[in-house]
């Protein structure tokens, strides 16, 4: 099985451990896997992405345009971009609802994307959509967990269990851990 | 992930950067040196987990310094190694095109964070040039493990020929994860005797003195390209039968390549240079010749295509040698869609990639400084004081990223510390307009010095404005030279007073009415006038206060909405990435973004933000 799957959102919000968690978890499950982050510049407040490519022969490190099998996105805007740049067609789009306004948008020059506009390029792609947003979610540093526990519901990929994914996460989230959990199982009700 | 620090072998999913310093620790390497740059810091990151009187790092003031300490530290027989982003050559340039013709008894490697595609630089420069200007051998990986194995061949053969090293790694090598076996680590006791002799020497190249040392690099290379394909450093993967068409790559396109042919199916052999200077011309001139065709993928210049055709030409070799025939393909990364494209221009086994037609309406999200960074409230003060006529010159740091609405200051970027200097040659013969120069207190102490000296003394009419956030924070908030952090605190005003200059104004940056006064008075000096705007970096502040106490809350500001008038001053001209526009166009502040600060507060004309009051 070849498999991309493309994670994005804005910087501070912890795509790369969200990456670095699923990683984790691809490997426990028994998948040989490639992964690449963006540092530097992109982290202040800018676009954040990450690559995670499964499968025996991959040898590059990154997705290749209209090639990810699977988008997970923190932010409605970068989920945008993701679904237009990054989807494959017949691909999924998972995205957390958030919204961070980029400058153009605070300043008047763009308006913020509607739904409706990530509906029309994955219809036209003929991707599946998904949008999640937890009402009583108050640390918005823990989208990142809602999103990877209705990934692993939906996503259905053999071997990557609730359990993988929790232990992955014990490895890189440090404090609050039974809020943590907590958080994942709420998000399966979603 | 396990720290790299660990004894026994064990395996881990991942980065480059941090595979890197592992292999640094397996080959006993005792002195570690750098600059902080995008793609190498997290190496840094990794090798602050190593507490060991047998092994020492320090971020030096910058890449030239980094490098010679390094050096000396070799030349004392202890192995050494160096590293810095692509641009950190050029500063580091005028000790390392010394260092193949000296004897480094302890060796030495050079990591080099090249950057195609300016992820995170200024240029994309192609290092690879300064390898044959200087006969600096070159090892290339292709992917992350193998930059962890390829660290350790370097740092065996810079101790067997005594010479230095270059690993070359590009952004994507030093981010990308993998899953690596790590060896064992064995046990550690160090002798730091010093080992220095000139008789290992000599280390003076004056004039005649030059010429034996040269020849030494010279024969280095020699046999050096000997060991390239004996040490597995360059592969031939043989999978055709007729052996009519071969690929020859190198870095990380040679793994593009390797998915392209693969993804293709196409039977042609790949043979992948680890070792990408000196080539092993006999070997090459062996293989190429046995095929009919031969094309070569490699990112950015036409470096090997130049050597090897020139080879094939010497060597009366009649294949047929194909490359990248666009302009556009010398620049940029390589990925497997380009390669195949490449490839599909020639060879019919290859098919260019399908593009698809979107009507594509998202926008760019562009980088930002950080919610309560001093540099906003600087450049908010300053962009009232100047008029349209005055000329900003940008530096590198945080504050590069003022160009960018709606502050748009700092309209010329070269390098490192140049703004000073740059700054004070806008300013020359020219009476009408104010010429302004932005300098971060990294940058400051990296290559500004020298500028501010010469601006200084020449008393250049310009105003200097520092921006001290006490760090180097773009790269990720490494201690800066004379912080305190590490070593001694160096006060900058008094450096600035014994540099001879004699306006000196020191304003915390959020004191909007100092500043603007300093503004006013430094445009009326005659001379060169230095403003200190020191704030602290807020986002280390904030994470400093988090690790301290995990249940750290930063405060929050509000808008009055009774008093709120809509003048919009807040979001549009101070422009904190806080601030959201509703639907309704009023203004509200992110919850989530926002550290109550309060800089923000001033900006406000009906005075409508507010502390917000701590719930309970």
């Amino acid at each position: 099985m070849n498999l991309n799957i493309y994670l994005n959102g804005v910087g501070g919000q912890g795509v790369g451990v969200l990456a670095a968690i699923l990683g984790e978890a691809l490997i426990a499950a028994g998948y040989e896997i490639i992964g690449c982050d963006t540092h530097g510049l992109a982290q202040r407040h800018g676009s954040v992405n990450s690559h995670i490519r499964v499968g025996k022969y991959i040898y590059y490190p990154l997705i290749e345009e209209n090639e990810a099998d699977f988008v997970l996105s923190l932010e409605r805007l970068e989920a945008l971009r993701a679904a237009e740049s990054m989807l494959k067609p017949g691909g999924f789009l998972l995205f957390y609802d958030s919204c961070y306004q980029p400058i153009a948008v605070r300043i008047g020059e763009k308006k913020y994307p509607s739904l409706k506009q990530i509906e029309e390029i994955c219809a036209a792609k003929k991707a599946t959509l998904r949008r999640v947003k937890l009402k009583n979610l108050k640390d918005f540093r823990k989208q990142n967990i809602a999103l990877i526990s209705v990934f692993v519901s939906l996503a259905k990929i053999p071997g990557l269990t609730d359990e993988k994914v929790l232990a992955a996460m014990g490895d890189y989230l440090k404090y609050d851990k039974e809020e943590n959990i907590k958080i994942y199982y709420s998000a399966k009700q979603y | 992930m396990r720290k790299i620090t660990e004894k026994e072998s064990f395996e881990a999913y991942t980065m480059g950067n941090y595979a890197i310093a592992r292999a640094m620790l397996e080959s006993k390497v005792r002195v570690v040196t750098s600059y902080p740059g995008s793609p190498t810091p997290e190496i840094a990151e990794a090798l602050a987990q190593v507490k060991s009187d047998n092994f020492y790092f320090e971020f030096s003031a910058n890449e030239k310094v980094a490098l010679e300490k390094a050096a000396g530290a070799s030349l004392n027989g202890h192995l050494s190694c160096c590293f810095f982003k692509s641009v950190g050559l050029n500063v580091a340039s005028d000790s390392l095109i010394q260092l193949p013709m000296m004897r480094l008894i302890g060796g030495l490697v050079v990591i080099l964070g090249d950057d195609p595609g300016a992820n995170s630089s200024q240029n994309e420069q192609d290092n690879r040039h300064f390898s044959r200007m200087s006969y600096f051998p070159m090892l290339e990986p292709s992917n992350a493990k193998e930059a962890y194995e390829m660290f350790k061949k370097s740092c065996e053969l810079s101790l067997k020929y005594q010479c230095p090293i270059f690993l070359r790694i590009t952004t994507h090598i030093a981010h990308s994860r993998q899953k690596i076996k790590f060896c064992e680590l064995k046990d550690d006791s160090y002798n730091w005797e010093s080992r220095f002799s000139s008789k290992n020497g000599p280390y003076v190249p004056v004039a005649s003195a030059v010429f034996p040392l040269k020849e030494r690099a010279l024969e280095n290379l020699e046999k050096l390209k000997k060991e390239a394909f004996e040490k597995g450093l360059n592969i031939l993967e043989e999978k055709s039968e007729k052996k009519e068409k071969l690929i020859i790559s190198c870095g990380l396109a040679f793994s593009a390549v390797k998915e392209a042919v693969e993804k293709n199916k196409a039977k042609i052999d790949l043979l992948k240079l680890g070792m990408t200077y000196p080539l092993d011309e006999d070997s090459l001139a062996e293989i190429i010749s046995r095929y009919k065709e031969v094309f070569i993928i490699e990112e950015l210049d036409r470096v090997l295509e130049t050597e090897i055709k020139a080879l094939c030409f010497d060597r009366k070799i009649s294949t047929l040698i194909h490359s990248r025939k666009q302009r556009n393909d010398l620049m940029g990364e390589l990925g497997v869609h380009r390669v195949s494209r490449i490839l599909a221009e020639v060879w019919s086994e290859f098919s260019a990639p399908a593009s698809i037609e979107i009507v594509k309406t998202s926008f760019p999200r562009v980088p930002q400084l950080c919610p309560g960074c001093g540099h906003r409230s600087a450049f908010y003060a300053i962009k009232n004081f100047i008029s349209e006529n005055d000329i900003t010159v940008a530096d590198i740091g945080c504050h590069t990223l003022g160009y960018l609405p709606p502050y748009k200051m700092g309209e010329v970027l070269f390098s490192m510390g140049h703004s000073v200097s740059t700054a004070a040659g806008l300013a020359l013969k020219n009476e009408k307009r104010k010429v302004i120069a932005f300098m971060g207190d990294s940058t400051f102490f990296h290559a500004g010095l020298p500028g501010l000296l010469n601006a200084s003394v020449l008393n250049s009419q310009i105003i200097l404005i520092l921006l001290e956030n006490g760090t180097t924070a773009m790269t990720g908030h490494q201690s800066r030279l004379g912080s305190g952090e590490v070593g001694k605190s160096l006060d900058l005003i008094k450096i600035l007073e014994a540099c001879g200059v004699e306006f000196i104004r020191k304003v915390d940056a959020y004191n909007r009415a100092d500043l603007l006064k300093f503004l006013k008075e430094s445009k009326e000096y005659k001379g060169f006038a230095v403003i200190i705007a020191h704030h602290p970096c807020m986002l280390k502040y904030t994470r400093e206060m988090k690790i301290k106490n995990p249940q750290y809350k930063p405060g929050k500001v509000e808008i009055d909405k009774n008093l709120c008038n809509l003048k919009k001053t807040c979001i549009e001209s101070f422009a904190c990435p806080s601030f959201a526009l509703q639907d309704d166009g009023s203004v509200v502040v992110n919850d989530e973004l926002c550290i109550g600060d309060g800089s923000c507060i001033m900006s406000c004309p009906s005075k409508a933000i507010k502390p917000k009051r701590r719930e309970k």
